[in-house]
């Protein structure tokens, strides 16, 4: 039989045996998914994480830059970086138009239209910087904080420190996450319990087929007949502890862990029906209608998803690596992504969901103000820019920025370890004390490094 | 170099008053704003070794060397930092300072860098901690294994250590489980599998003396046992069939490691010789395909195929492939010191480094120019390449009398020609295995911390950690080799302390759940202390003496009462010794994720046993590998279904396989709801379900004797009549929701499929 210790540490779910010996309060500590408090006060209950896969250009969206425009065509004045993922050429201005937006003034391209009108909501971080020029590393490093080694990714970073409000849903979810570039490992447990991996739901191309958690559905069972089948299983359980002797914290467990599962898939379905919205609200994201249906119904998913209780919801879009044809693929993606984007910060604010809802928005890199070939960019981890919105952000306002063509991040550096201590922060986590003991140490998301970016704080 | 900058630093004192107050007036201020936080006796963590506040400090400079070269700011490291263009070394880290202030440090600099004050005594490097080598070498794991004498407490050399253990406490064993469940529990251990009825009709009949050593060596000689030890040790070296990170290009030969390793167990391939060939089994003279494919696994770890960085590329691959050969064969953490030296065990960063240059005199790529970089494929010596080369030989001249009898008509014998040409120039498909190459063999500077970009002056010459050298005598390293076969013999010298304490340990874990060190692959100071010391040592040293002999550990384990005890805890247990370190009891063990899919395809008679080989749908050639739930219909055993680590079979992730990419000392035995959503809607578990149903109805006979039959065919034991009971009327309830008998048997079934008793061993 296991330990309570073992029990402690392994079980996600069912405590009746240990709520019975009176010990509901310790158990809920070693309870994985067992909703904790924040150490501190959190700003923010849960993150919907907008990845741009491919890595979006700064200087095409949120990073104006003049002298670039003035200077197109000329050669960078200073060094290119050492270690360098393609051969670039001059400076290339951005085919977009840039204007400020909102009270704060913020410059948004024209590829933002309906971004740009929530200025306001944004903290802009213009000077984020990884060191990774390739996707996979810095795939890795944007959801693991590691180019190196194997970790655990953000999400199950938070579920790990939080639990989750919701047990009939899954704690991390990840909505059609790229399958290259980490794989698995962007939205994995690592060495943390693996209760705090992902679930991966892949959503249908089409708006008809209904979505699901994978092995919530079953073709061949009534919800009845497996009410009768779980009923089998405690009945059997309960002979196995009356014939081996005593009661067993793990197997009573795992029995509830059936309960669970079994109301989870009764509760999924409805969370997971768009149907239920408003014919408002589906033009709001810009769902049924081209070219924003797709990534529509993944930004509701994931405000359902949020407001359900889900703590970290990452949904996916690609693919922004315009290595050429930048113009065309560049304004194509920002079209999927404007309005549904857009929607999803107008839905949670009227729904009084963006007050504790953590939104960022970037992918693994950005782009060289430098041109490959005619028109592309080459990847740039060295200079880009995110917008983080809504719990505990300060709105309308744009810290740090890069040198004056938008390659180097210069002032008020954001390294992604800060930018990871900074988010666990929003949620009331302390980075330096979020710590998983493995392999004889003491682990953190941000490694040795990490400092929350308080200007970004409401 | 310092008596010289303390001669330079005196001058500047004596010389230059005018330099002094310039320091202190736009020098000193930006040290004490900008910098203190970091590079100070004010700071929380000194970064890089490096104090700004005072004279010594700035004059020696941190980790990576001298900060200034007063009168030259354009070779300080200092103004390198500042002036912000080097993207490798921007400092301060968030923001750079002003242009003027960046002017004032070079004119500063140029000055010759005045101080105020004589540099006191230089500061301590800081970047030694952990015990000293003295010191450390005093810990348990490191001092030489020990003769024990056998307490005279049992007829069992390992009862008699257990005994006494449990003596001291007051504490009594439990009672013998019965022989069926002893039965299910050694066939699992040793197989992966359960008990056939008939096995279990078999072993209960057996009255005479030796029945369960009878079995014991049944199932050690049964091929399943290679099957499923042989997935242990893949855990160990994170088997996969695709590099994960990222880009998850296929290991097309990866299967060939795995076949080997299978083989190696059930052959009962003495430890010491499999551990020779995983390390250096390519290096034999002349070379032999096993030995070429055995060193596979130093190939199969997460490699950064795409990284641009060549040299981190290799630093990286080489630590992942320290981290895994440490933690494996010696249970200790080294690549800790890659950084800095070990934060908790008596390993210097020279220690890391005289291994990296081993690791680093090898290769696994072939052309590092493509993203992703190309990885070495070993062409196999012997006869697995004869025959293709014979067949290919015969294609090619076929090809050509073909040609020449087409010469009357020239359009055909261009169109042969070329085909010949092309079928040249592609030559034979070769059996090929993951491998890696020996290069030019090199020593290596430490790196200050762990960065290529700053090497230390002088390099370290390959060979083992320094705390070893009390207890063995380490191999010189052949200057024109890389140094793996010394390694290697380094390792398995019968003197080490510690190859074979960890390997006895990980056999003792598989039968007992948990180790006699809980911390398998951390043997370290910041591990576990063995909860039965002696025992571990007389084992070690059993193992010796049997000649490394895997299956004779196993069987010495096996045969012990203290394995066959129940796994009831009674009060006292619980009370007294809660997480059982004493062993008064088994642990009751969750299958792992292999075992339970090979179980629900075994007792519905699905089970493929073909053994070896690459799965239809494994991947194959050079390209990414498609993986869909397809892979993973076929029916054989799971250690033959592929494992790409971008995409791995759910089943596995959902059971605590979830990520194949690292060392895996144990499988955790979560409890969490997608287990329970696998096991009540998967198709797998239904379509198992539906064949044993199908089974039970088969015969003519009440549904009592099915129920009887099922428990024996499930669970490897009778039913009780509480169980009958419970089934009968579950059946029943079915019944009146309207289900035809093969239904209501199915549902029946899946919930004993889906029950704590069928994904356990007791």
């Amino acid at each position: 039989m296991m330990t309570r210790r073992q029990m402690l540490q392994q079980c996600g779910a069912g405590f009746g045996a240990l709520a019975l010996t009176g010990v509901l309060a310790e158990a809920r500590q070693g309870d994985d998914l067992a909703p904790r408090p924040s150490p501190f006060p959190a700003r923010a209950k849960r993150v919907i994480f907008l990845f741009m896969h491919g890595g979006p250009s700064a200087v095409d969206t949120f990073d104006y830059k003049p002298l670039l425009l003035r200077d197109s065509g000329k050669p960078l004045p200073f060094a290119k970086p050492r270690v360098v993922f393609a051969e670039t050429t001059n400076l290339l201005r951005s085919p977009w138009e840039f204007r400020q937006h909102g009270q704060s003034g913020a410059w948004v391209s024209s590829l933002f239209p309906n971004v740009a009108r929530h200025a306001d909501d944004l903290a802009i971080v213009k000077s984020l910087h990884g060191s990774n020029p390739a996707h996979g590393g810095a795939c890795l490093k944007i959801h693991t904080g590691s180019d190196t080694f194997v970790r655990p990714s953000l999400g199950a970073w938070v579920s790990y420190g939080l639990g989750t409000e919701n047990r009939n849903l899954p704690g991390f979810i990840t909505l059609n996450p790229t399958l290259g570039h980490g794989g698995v490992q962007n939205f994995g447990a690592g060495f943390l319990p693996a209760i705090h991996q992902a679930t991966r739901i892949a959503l249908p191309s089409d708006a008809k087929s209904a979505v699901s958690i994978p092995n919530a559905t079953n073709a061949e069972l009534s919800a009845g007949e497996q009410r009768l089948q779980l009923d089998l299983v405690r009945e059997l359980g309960r002979l196995q502890q009356e014939r081996t002797g005593g009661a067993d914290a793990a197997l009573e467990a795992r029995i509830e862990s059936f309960e669970l599962a079994f109301r989870m898939q009764g509760t999924a379905p409805g969370t997971m029906d768009l149907g239920s919205e408003s014919e408002e609200t589906k033009r709001l994201y810009g769902l049924g209608v081209n070219p924003t249906d797709a990534f529509a119904r993944q930004c509701l998913l994931a405000r359902r998803f949020a407001e359900a209780g889900v703590r970290f919801i990452q949904v996916t879009h690609g693919y922004w690596d315009q290595h050429s044809e930048l113009r065309s693929k560049h304004a194509q993606l920002a079209a999927e992504v404007d309005r549904p984007i857009a929607g999803l910060l107008c839905d949670l604010k009227a729904r009084g969901l963006l007050e504790d809802t953590l939104v960022i928005w970037g992918g693994e890199f950005g782009r060289t103000p430098v041109a490959q070939g005619k028109d592309g960019r080459d990847h740039n981890p060295h200079g880009f820019t995110w917008w983080l919105a809504g719990g505990g952000v300060k709105g309308g306002s744009s810290h740090g920025s890069t040198d004056e063509y938008g390659f180097y991040a210069a002032e008020d550096k954001v390294h992604v370890h800060d930018l990871h201590a900074t988010v666990l922060h929003l949620l009331g986590l302390d980075h330096l004390r979020l710590t998983f003991r493995h392999a004889g140490r003491d682990f953190r998301l941000t490694d040795v490094e990490g400092h929350v970016v308080r200007e970004i704080l409401a | 170099m310092m008596p010289q900058t303390v001669l330079l630093l005196a001058l500047s004192v004596q010389g230059d008053p005018a330099g002094i107050e310039f320091f202190e007036k736009k020098v000193r201020p930006v040290f004490a704003e900008a910098c203190s936080s970091c590079h100070s006796s004010e700071a929380k963590n000194l970064r890089g070794g490096l104090r700004l506040d005072t004279p010594g400090g700035i004059l020696r400079g941190g980790d990576t060397g001298p900060s200034i070269v007063p009168g030259k700011p354009d070779e300080s490291l200092l103004l390198r930092a500042v002036r912000y263009r080097d993207p490798d070394l921007q400092m301060p880290p968030k923001s750079r300072l002003a242009e003027a202030t960046v002017a004032d440090l070079a004119k500063w600099v140029a000055m010759g860098a005045p101080l105020p004050a004589p540099a006191e005594a230089p500061d301590a490097p800081g970047l030694v901690s952990g015990p000293s080598l003295a010191e450390g070498a005093k810990h348990w794991a490191f001092r030489p294994v020990r003769d024990v004498p056998v307490p005279a407490k049992a007829p069992h050399p390992v009862d008699a250590f257990l005994v006494e253990a449990l003596d001291a406490r007051g504490l009594a064993p439990a009672r013998e489980a019965d022989p069926a469940t002893v039965l299910r529990r050694v066939t699992f251990d040793l197989t992966g599998l359960p008990p056939s009825p008939a096995e279990l009709e078999a072993f209960l009949k057996d009255a005479a003396p030796g029945a369960f050593e009878r079995v014991v060596d049944r199932l050690l000689a049964s091929p399943r046992y290679g099957e499923r030890w042989g997935r242990h040790w893949l855990d160990l070296v994170r088997y996969a069939d695709s590099n994960g990170v990222d880009e998850d290009v296929n290991h097309p030969h990866a299967w060939r490691y795995r076949d080997y390793v299978i083989a190696a167990f059930n052959q009962d391939k003495p430890y010491d010789r499999f551990l020779r060939e995983q390390l250096a089994g390519d290096l034999a003279a002349p070379p032999d395909a096993e030995g070429i494919i055995a060193t596979g696994w130093l190939a199969m770890g997460p490699k950064m195929l795409a990284e641009p960085d060549l040299e981190k590329m290799k630093m990286d691959i080489a630590d992942e492939q320290i981290d895994v050969m440490s933690r494996t064969f010696l249970g200790l953490t080294l690549s800790c010191a890659r950084c800095h030296d070990h934060k908790f065990d008596p390993v210097r960063t020279a220690d890391y480094y005289a291994l990296a240059g081993i690791f680093r005199s090898t290769s696994l790529i072939t052309d590092y120019k493509p993203r992703p970089a190309i990885l070495y494929e070993a062409v196999l010596p012997g006869p697995v390449n004869e025959e293709v080369r014979a067949d290919f030989a015969k294609r090619v001249a076929a090809l050509k009398e073909e040609a020449s009898a087409a010469a009357a008509d020239p359009k055909k014998g261009r169109a042969l020609g070329e085909q010949l040409k092309k079928l040249q120039a592609e030559g034979p498909v070769l059996h090929r295995a993951m491998s890696l190459m020996e290069t030019r063999p090199r020593d290596l500077a430490v790196h200050i911390r762990g960065s290529h970009l700053a090497l230390a002056k002088e390099t370290t010459p390959r060979g083992f950690p320094k705390v070893f050298e009390g207890s063995i005598r380490p191999p010189t390293v052949d200057p024109a080799r890389s140094g793996r076969a010394e390694l290697a013999a380094w390792l398995t010298d019968p003197a080490h302390p510690l190859t074979a304490r960890v390997m006895i340990n990980r056999i003792w874990q598989g039968h007992f759940g948990e180790g006699l060190v809980r911390t398998p692959s951390n043997f370290g100071l910041a591990g576990e202390r063995p909860t039965h010391p002696e025992l571990l040592d007389w084992l070690a040293k059993e193992f010796l003496r049997q000649g490394w002999s895997i299956k004779g550990m196993h069987r010495l384990i096996l045969t012990s009462a203290a394995y066959r005890r129940s796994s009831a805890a009674d009060a006292r247990h619980l009370e007294k010794d809660p997480e059982n370190r004493l062993l008064a009891r088994q642990n009751r063990r969750r299958l792992e994720a292999e075992s339970i899919r090979d179980a629900l395809l075994s007792v519905a008679g699905a089970l493929d046993l073909e053994m070896g080989g690459t799965v239809k749908g494994a991947p194959q050639g050079k390209s990414y590998f498609k993986a869909d739930s397809k892979n993973y219909l076929v029916p054989r055993r799971t250690v033959y279904l592929p494992v790409p680590r971008h995409n791995p079979y759910e089943l596995l992730a959902i059971f605590d396989y979830s990520d194949t990419a690292v060392h895996l000392e144990k499988r955790p035995a979560t409890i969490v709801p997608q287990q329970a959503l696998f096991m009540m809607n998967n198709p797998l578990v239904r379509q198992q379900a539906k064949a044993v149903a199908e089974g039970l109805l088969k015969t003519d006979e009440a549904d009592g004797a099915r129920v009887r039959r099922a428990w024996l065919q499930l669970f490897s034991r009778p039913a009780s009549e509480g169980e009958l009971r419970a089934v009968l009327s579950s059946l029943d309830r079915f019944a009146k929701q309207g289900a035809a008998p093969p239904a209501a048997w199915t549902n029946v079934v899946h919930s004993l499929m889906a029950s704590n008793e069928f994904l356990c061993v007791e």
